[in-house]
């Protein structure tokens, strides 16, 4: 049977931010492109250190293992993977072909470790 | 299919963009309306509607009445609409029927209950009676005010009745508001605008806009002209919201996430705790932030407990949400039954035991319905994915504990801290653990109710601020202060003249109520004003020096049956501590009255008992300027010296040993009721406490006239008092026992007192108190001292008024200029002292020269030398004057 490989798309510096993180940390894993729930109401997308597993999709892209659960793939589909460093706003904004919620986009996040 | 618009400006309109979407039924999966999309241009549209209704129209104008009744004809048009919006929450939002068909009626009391409470009990205006700063005199009053326009941004799982939370106290606190619903719940926000229209809410007062949050959320938090942002959704989210808003400052409440333990205590009703468990995360799928989603539960009732709980969560019956036998209806949507079944394999993967659901349920005929099971995990552990993050579904975490402060331990392992519940069959252990965690609501053999009055909100990474009760009513306004200045002149104000030259307060306020007996025999007055003041029980307080002269016998056989005892144990100088012990005998004897006999030193103490007897605590806690409201125990004060003034004063002098020098009660309310001045009281006076202390009144009614506070009635008192000392102290220092020089030194020293409980002292009193704190220089001799030579420092600010000083010393002023006469003053005072044989130097009483430049550094900060009539602001000129009193 044929791989599956999840459409993930780095925009510009968003590579080099998350590769940065995990030089810092010391941590030699793969990425997870997960969903979680952060309280009352709506889901989102965030980047979590993890290592992959059964029924997980995986690809690389800048020298990084991205790797979903097949399910959440279904659900949300291809993901863009943006960094935004601005005066007061700092982290990855994930956006999805299907998006999870309606306030997708809205709000950055730290890498989950 | 229904269709909905946009609600702006009181009208329905299409989105600007002309975009629609629809709206699912979770339960079945078919589209039941569609519903116009708005956007950017929609949304500013809303907030300008909103503004121009509140800064143009009526609705923050009105009277509170006149808004809460607007305010019940809305709730009578969502009574009206009852049965249709009850119907359309079920089948927008997956609520079971028999939950949904609640909510009209829980919006419409909280509506009905906030509108009134924010007519009748609220404080709109509020006094300050004690403003807190003495040198400002004024009414003091606080306004509350609408904040403008309000941004109420609202979630899926309960999309009528969390609308309500928001639209309520905005609209009865007199603001105007956006509502965004969440776009896959819009429809019964919608209807609820229909209902604003039919009770004639004013255009603009209301606006609903469904759209999505992504786009919508930037315009709403980020435009200048919304005033407020009340959002619950997730952190976040409400994180990103807080920050937007953060650019314009706009005040935000947020009501976030929760991770809810429930804990069960071993001595818990099992069956009520069973139930309480599964209702508490099992109610509306699990889909409410205040879910008890952490069961915690002691190890020896643990495997009961699991057992019963799997078999209640088995019995609940999944299925359509119109159905009225479901106790469980959909998930919202397709997203939200992914994330719960995400959570599902995680919690499995990190090693909890799957006891029973973790899948789909399908229901007959709804194969496109996003059903789940009632799902429990157990053995499960606080650190899991599983117990720190929000799941909102019907998924619980059972954990096991040994000891109630491992339960509360584990329960505050959270980031969040919104809600909770503890079952025990003892009150007072649950309310203990209650009391142990940190979140917003607790309860206690019960769990998810929610009352109109009763704050609901977060802790921690749950949020801030509240919905619910006055204080979400609160929450929707703006607080301001309105000082109305008593004094309405340039030349009254303290701090206007920090950047003026002139440094005088000219107008004054001017009440000392105490009722004064003067005269021999006016001791025996002393009943008749015990009963006057409605008094029983009085306790005699005094020192081991006036009660060996037998003065305080004398007043005992007085009061006859009203004394309830003696209290002596009063130094001189008194600390607080002395006030704390001679409060305690009052308490211990029940006193109701306090008689002190005394100098100085005991009728202080008295005013400090009377204040703690009547306020509790000790003399520590209320060491500060007029912050008294009431009357304070009756006080009667038999001056034993003629000196202080202290029994018509309205200050006490104690000395804190936190802050290493005296500190005062300056206070109106410790006036004492009543002063009785019999001369027996002084005949036995030593001479020299009898100079000193006349040395005293005579500092206070010089000082009180140069202080920039000095005014024409105490500038009388102190002429008097200035005059009967010069006539009467040299008879008295000669012969102790002339009844009439005594009476007349008595009256002195008492409208002395008077001339300075208004304008306060000045600069000699700053010094001496500091002398006397350092080195127990009794307190006239320091005042007698430094006065001539403080009224030489101050001749070129207070010519004027020492030159009267000088004539009522008896110098013929006649042909003098004013400052040689204020001079001259000075002398007469010196040449007065010598003849009593006053001490009249520092070195004479015992003070060492190497000290004078640190007690120079203490006497800037003391509080009497600001109404001196010069003003000082640099040690060394202190430093120079005690010099010259060396
Ligand atoms: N509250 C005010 O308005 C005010 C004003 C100035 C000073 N004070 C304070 O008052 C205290 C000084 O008071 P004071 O000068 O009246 O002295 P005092 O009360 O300290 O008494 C001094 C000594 O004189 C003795 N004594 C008093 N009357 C007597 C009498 N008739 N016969 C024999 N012995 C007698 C006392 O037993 C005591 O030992 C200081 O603490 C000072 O700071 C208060
Ligand atoms: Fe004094």
């Amino acid at each position: 049977m044929e791989r599956t490989i999840p459409q993930v798309k780095l925009e510009s510096g968003a590579g080099r931010a998350a590769s940065q993180f995990l030089n810092e940390k010391g941590i030699n894993r793969s990425l997870r492109i997960d969903l979680r729930f952060t309280g009352c109401c709506d889901a989102s997308l965030c980047l979590r250190v993890d290592d992959i597993g059964e029924g997980d999709l995986y690809m690389e892209a800048d020298g990084l293992t991205f790797i979903m659960d097949t399910e959440v793939y279904r659900l949300a589909g291809g993901v863009a993977i943006a960094y935004v460093e601005e005066k007061d706003r700092k982290g990855f904004l994930l956006t999805s072909e299907r998006p999870v919620s309606e306030w997708e986009g809205f709000g950055v996040s730290d890498i989950q470790v | 299919m229904e269709q909905y618009k946009l609600f702006i400006d009181g009208k329905f309109v299409d989105a600007a963009s002309g975009k629609t979407f629809q709206s699912i039924d979770p339960g079945s999966g078919a589209p039941i309306a569609t519903v116009a999309q708005a956007g950017k241009e929609d949304a500013e549209a809303a907030i300008a509607a909103a503004r121009r209704a509140f800064d143009k129209g009526e609705w923050g104008k009105m009277s509170v009445q006149a808004r809460a009744a607007k305010v019940r004809d809305f709730a009578d048009q969502v009574a009206r609409q009852g049965l249709r919006l009850a119907a359309t929450e079920s089948m927008d939002a997956g609520q079971v029927i028999s939950l949904a068909k609640f909510m009209p009626l829980i919006s419409v009391t909280l509506l009905r209950n906030l509108s009134l409470a924010a007519a009748t009990k609220f404080p709109w205006e509020e006094e300050i009676p004690v403003s807190g700063n003495a040198f400002a005199p004024g009414r003091e009053y606080i306004r509350r005010e609408p904040i403008g326009v309000c941004v109420g941004i609202v979630p899926w799982n309960y999309p009528m009745y969390i609308a309500i939370w928001k639209i309520t106290p905005a609209l009865c606190m007199g603001n105007t508001i956006v509502l965004k619903p969440a776009s896959v719940t819009p429809l019964t926000a919608c209807i609820l605008a229909e209902a604003a229209k039919a009770a004639g809410i004013p255009d603009g007062v209301i606006n609903v806009i469904p759209g999505p949050g992504g786009e919508l959320g930037k315009v709403l938090c980020t435009h200048p002209d919304v005033d407020k942002i009340a959002f619950t959704g997730s952190t976040e989210i409400g994180r990103e919201i807080m920050r937007m808003a953060s650019a314009t400052v706009k005040k935000v409440s947020l009501e976030l996430g929760g991770k809810s333990a429930n804990i069960i205590l071993d001595d818990a009703d099992m069956d009520l705790a069973v139930e309480g468990a599964c209702f508490g995360t099992f109610f509306h799928q699990g889909q409410v932030c205040s879910s008890g989603t952490r069961v915690l539960v002691p190890s020896k009732i643990y495997d009961q407990f699991i057992e019963k709980m799997k078999k209640r969560a088995e019995m609940l019956r999944v299925g359509y949400q119109l159905d009225p036998t479901s106790h469980l209806g959909p998930l919202v949507s397709k997203e939200q039954l992914a994330t719960v079944e995400r959570y599902v394999k995680i919690g499995k993967e990190e090693g909890a035991e799957l006891i029973t659901g973790g899948k789909r349920v399908e229901v007959p005929g709804m194969p496109e319905g996003n059903y789940f099971a009632p799902t429990i995990f157990a053995n499960a552990n606080n650190k899991m994915r599983i117990a720190q993050e929000e799941i909102f579904g019907p998924v619980v975490c059972v954990i096991k504990y040994d000891s109630d402060e491992e339960a509360v331990a584990i329960a505050n392992d959270s980031i969040y801290g919104l809600a909770g519940g503890v079952f025990s069959s003892n009150n007072a252990r649950a309310q203990r653990a209650a009391a142990g965690v940190r979140t917003g609501t607790m309860w206690i053999n019960n769990y998810h109710i929610f009352s109109d009055f009763c704050p609901f909100g977060g802790y921690k990474q749950s949020g801030i601020g509240r919905d619910f009760g006055l204080e979400c009513l609160h929450e929707y306004t703006q607080m301001k202060r309105i000082h109305v200045n008593s004094m309405a002149h340039s030349h009254t104000n303290m701090f206007f003249q920090l950047l003026s030259d002139y440094k005088k307060v000219d107008g004054f306020g001017y009440s000392c109520p105490t009722n004064v007996v003067a005269g021999h025999g006016a001791l025996s007055s002393i009943s008749k004003a015990i009963v006057d003041l409605g008094c029983k029980r009085a306790l005699i307080l005094t020192d081991p020096g006036v009660k060996a002269a037998g003065l305080a016998d004398l007043v005992k056989n007085a009061l006859a049956d009203f004394c309830i005892g003696v209290f002596d144990k009063i130094p001189a100088d008194p600390d607080l501590e002395a006030v704390d012990a001679a409060t305690e005998a009052a308490r211990e004897s029940k006193a109701d009255c306090i008689v002190s006999v005394g100098g100085g030193s005991v009728i202080d103490t008295a005013k400090g008992v009377c204040v703690t007897l009547k306020n509790g605590g000790k003399a520590n806690d209320y060491l500060n300027f007029m912050v008294l409201t009431e009357p304070q125990t009756p006080h009667i004060a038999i001056p034993t010296t003629s000196g202080t003034g202290s029994e018509v004063t309205n200050i006490a002098v104690l000395t804190s040993h936190g802050a290493g020098r005296k500190l005062f009660i300056v206070d109106p309310k410790i006036i004492p009721n009543v002063a009785i001045l019999d001369p027996r009281f002084t005949l036995g006076l030593p001479k020299l406490l009898t100079v000193t202390t006349a040395m005293d009144a005579m500092t206070h009614a010089i000082e009180a006239m140069t202080s920039i506070m000095s005014n024409l009635i105490c500038d009388g008192m102190a002429l008097q008092a200035i005059r009967l000392i010069k006539e009467n102290l040299l008879i008295v220092a000669k012969d102790g026992n002339d009844e009439k020089a005594r009476i007349n030194l008595q009256v002195a020293a008492t409208m002395a007192g008077w001339a300075f409980t208004i304008p306060q002292v000045g600069l000699a009193h700053a010094m001496a108190h500091t002398i006397g704190a350092l080195h127990h220089v009794h307190h006239g001799a320091a005042c007698g001292i430094l006065l001539p030579k403080v009224m030489r420092y101050n001749v070129d600010h207070c010519a004027d008024k020492l030159s009267q000083v000088a004539q009522a010393m008896g110098v013929n002023t006649a042909g003098m200029s004013e400052r040689d006469a204020a001079l001259a003053a000075a002398d007469a005072v010196e040449a007065l002292m010598k003849k009593v044989d006053h001490p009249m130097r520092l070195r004479d009483v015992g003070v060492p020269e190497e000290n004078l430049p640190i007690c120079a550094f203490h006497a800037i900060v003391d509080t009497a030398r600001i109404f001196n009539g010069r003003p000082v602001s640099d040690p060394n000129e202190i430093l120079e004057v005690y010099k010259q009193a060396y």
